[in-house]
């Protein structure tokens, strides 16, 4: 709903706080209302629950020179009023979604969290990000960070986790200002596509807001809560509603592209650069939105930071992300570097078919006030890594994963001829996701890329026989059960196609 | 977590050493969004002093890149007939602390030094 609006000149975001019920986002919304010396106004209530939505208008900070409005808002949680929910979710430009950290809530927030995903999926233009503001961390058995970024993990959603206690007013405000910058980035990509309008808002107001679902509802939500249902309501009782719908919505659907930005922090060593963080300015993180949100869960997590044997850097952050910048990638000019950046977006774009989704790439400062550009790469279980962990398993198992990885490494190779540069083709570049295989190690810069290596199936089957050599010792000590498991593999349907046969003989040769 | 919180207390802390305090906001460099505040008087729009403010740190650092100098920028003084402006940049560099004070009751060496003192303790 983002729209620069000529009266004021200002530029009109609206942020939009979702959780589930009790969870905390009134309490968030008026905290914030009140560190912010802003009203907050609630058109309805009944017995203390939200019914219609909290409404808080504040203005303050620029963006490109324009005011920042914003229409902060709150949803109603209660099950009942999910049509409601989905209508304010869908008109926002970034979320805070509030979430519960007492144990017993953690089934309710990521039911609400999946229909979250399935309503932005169907939001058009630049995605909507999140920031999952974790409530309620002052409790003893509060769910820990980990568990909760599993969860997030396990429903795809790329969201920062900014903790906090609505009561006491903790992380409020830091939940609401990264929120902002996402819904910036948001912004900056709708200008750059020229679907940001220019207009006075169509919703200017509570009122407005109150009237325009109320013409939308026709009075039927409003009937729900008069009959009393709303007190009885129970998640459960979601069977085809919202939440199924949205969670099935979300089991269906692919990972977001990812997105990123920036910012250096000093890590006060004079000859390391500083790392980027989620603070990097807009237009330097690629994606915008999502790539924020990857920077803010890497931000403040020690990095191992080492120099690579060709003079780049290379840092492993907390197992999950690793971090690459090449030695040549550094700029004095802001603008050469963002120059490249754009290009490397490119690279990106064209390549995201062959890719690994969880990635970003950032232009931050090195702290020597030139610019570095860095690639973020979600660490993926490679092929390698599969095979590994299968080596002490019975021969039946190590036959399915030492053939299925095989194959993903000459379907991996054949796919990599489409690529518009050279992908380096490796057991340790190559993932195994939903579907199908993926390119999980960093992307050449624009500037170093080589054109792409087409790949025949008989080059790819002797690369990979040369990458299994570390296999073969363990391999011949299970001989003869590995051939039997081959063979019996080779009289499957399909395994007759000259190159799986070819495949299957070669494997039979390394045992 | 508690980043606002620790920041109220920074906020605190200098107004205790400092007379005349009109006015003190942490705020976000790149959105000019205060994450934390606090007004002691009531005609004085921080939301706005805090936006505009960070278009001056901003412009500040891009004149000291056009300079070619590499170096840090640690605080911008301001003084008006009858205010000090202090723009303090925390650390990290992403955000900094803007405060105004009353030019009659204080002077800049105390209002400096106070600022200097608990924005150092501060995390990045």
């Amino acid at each position: 709903m983002a729209v620069i609006d000529p009266s004021d000149d200002c530029v009109v975001i609206r942020i939009v706080y979702d959780g589930a019920p009790m969870a905390g986002k009134t309490t968030s919304v008026a905290t914030l209302g009140h560190g912010l010396g802003a009203g907050v106004y609630s058109p309805a209530e009944h017995h203390g629950r939200t019914l219609y939505f909290d409404w808080l208008d504040y203005t303050g900070g620029l963006f490109e020179g324009r005011r920042i409005r914003c229409q902060i808002v709150s949803v109603p949680g209660q099950a009942t009023l999910a049509p409601r929910r989905r209508r304010l979710l869908q008109s926002a430009d970034a979320v805070v979604f509030v979430g519960d950290s007492s144990p017993p809530a953690l089934a309710a927030d990521r039911r609400y969290l999946g229909a979250l995903r399935g309503v932005l999926n169907d939001v058009s233009g630049p995605p909507v990000g999140i920031v999952f503001q974790a409530n309620k961390r002052d409790l003893v058995d509060a769910t820990p960070l980990d568990r909760l970024r599993s969860m997030l993990d396990e429903l795809q959603l790329r969201s920062a986790i900014v903790e906090s206690v609505a009561t006491e007013g903790a992380g409020i405000r830091e939940a609401f200002v990264f929120a902002v910058r996402l819904a910036l980035d948001r912004v900056r990509e709708l200008n750059r596509n020229g679907a940001l309008g220019t207009a006075r808002p169509t919703i200017n107001s509570a009122d407005d807001l109150l009237q325009e679902l109320r013409r939308a509802e026709a009075g039927a939500l409003d009937l729900a809560v008069a009959s009393g249902r709303l007190e009885h309501t129970h998640l459960h009782e979601l069977q085809g509603s919202l939440a199924s719908h949205a969670l099935q919505e979300a089991m269906h659907s692919n990972i977001d592209s990812p997105e990123v930005r920036v910012t250096a922090t000093a890590t006060g060593h004079a000859e390391l650069p500083a790392i980027p963080n989620e603070k990097v300015a807009s237009g330097l993180v690629w994606p915008p939105v999502d790539g924020r949100t990857i920077l803010h869960e890497t931000a403040g997590t020690p990095v191992n930071l080492q120099r690579r044997h060709d003079g780049g850097w290379l840092g492993i952050i907390n197992d999950r992300w690793s971090l690459h910048s090449d030695d040549a990638a550094v700029f004095d000019d802001l603008e050469a570097g963002r120059a490249e950046l754009v290009q490397w977006a490119r690279l990106h774009a064209s390549n995201s078919e062959l890719i690994s989704k969880q990635r970003c790439i950032v232009l931050a400062d090195d702290g020597r006030n030139r610019f570095r550009l860095w690639q973020l790469v979600r660490s993926e279980p490679s092929l390698r890594s599969r095979i590994q962990g299968t080596l002490s398993g019975s021969a039946t198992a190590i036959a399915d994963v030492l053939l299925s990885c095989a194959r993903a490494f000459t379907e991996m190779a054949e796919r990599l001829s489409k690529a518009s540069c050279e992908l380096p083709l490796g057991l340790d570049r190559v993932g195994l996701t939903p579907s199908g295989p993926a390119y999980i190690g960093p992307l050449p810069t624009a500037a170093t890329a080589p054109p792409p290596r087409h790949w025949s199936a008989a080059q790819a089957i002797d690369a990979l026989m040369l990458e299994l050599e570390f296999v073969q010792p363990t391999l011949r000590l299970h001989s003869s059960e590995l051939l039997a498991e081959l063979a019996r593999i080779a009289r499957q349907p399909g395994s007759q196609k000259r190159n799986e046969w070819q495949l299957l003989q070669r494997l039979a040769a390394l045992t | 977590m508690a980043i606002e919180k620790s920041l109220m207390e920074a906020i605190a802390k200098i107004e205790a050493d400092v007379n005349g305090v009109i006015a003190t906001a942490a705020v976000d460099l790149e959105s000019g969004m205060t994450l934390a505040s606090k007004s002691n008087r009531g005609d004085f729009d921080l939301a706005v002093a805090s936006a505009y403010n960070s278009e001056l740190v901003k412009q500040k650092l891009k004149i000291m890149r056009a300079l070619n100098l590499n170096v840090a920028l640690e605080d911008m003084l301001l003084t008006l007939s009858d205010q000090f402006h202090l723009i303090k940049l925390l650390p990290g560099g992403s955000s900094f602390l803007y405060l105004a004070a009353d030019r009659g009751s204080t002077n800049l060496a105390i209002l400096r030094n106070a600022v200097n003192k608990h924005c150092a303790a501060l995390a990045a």
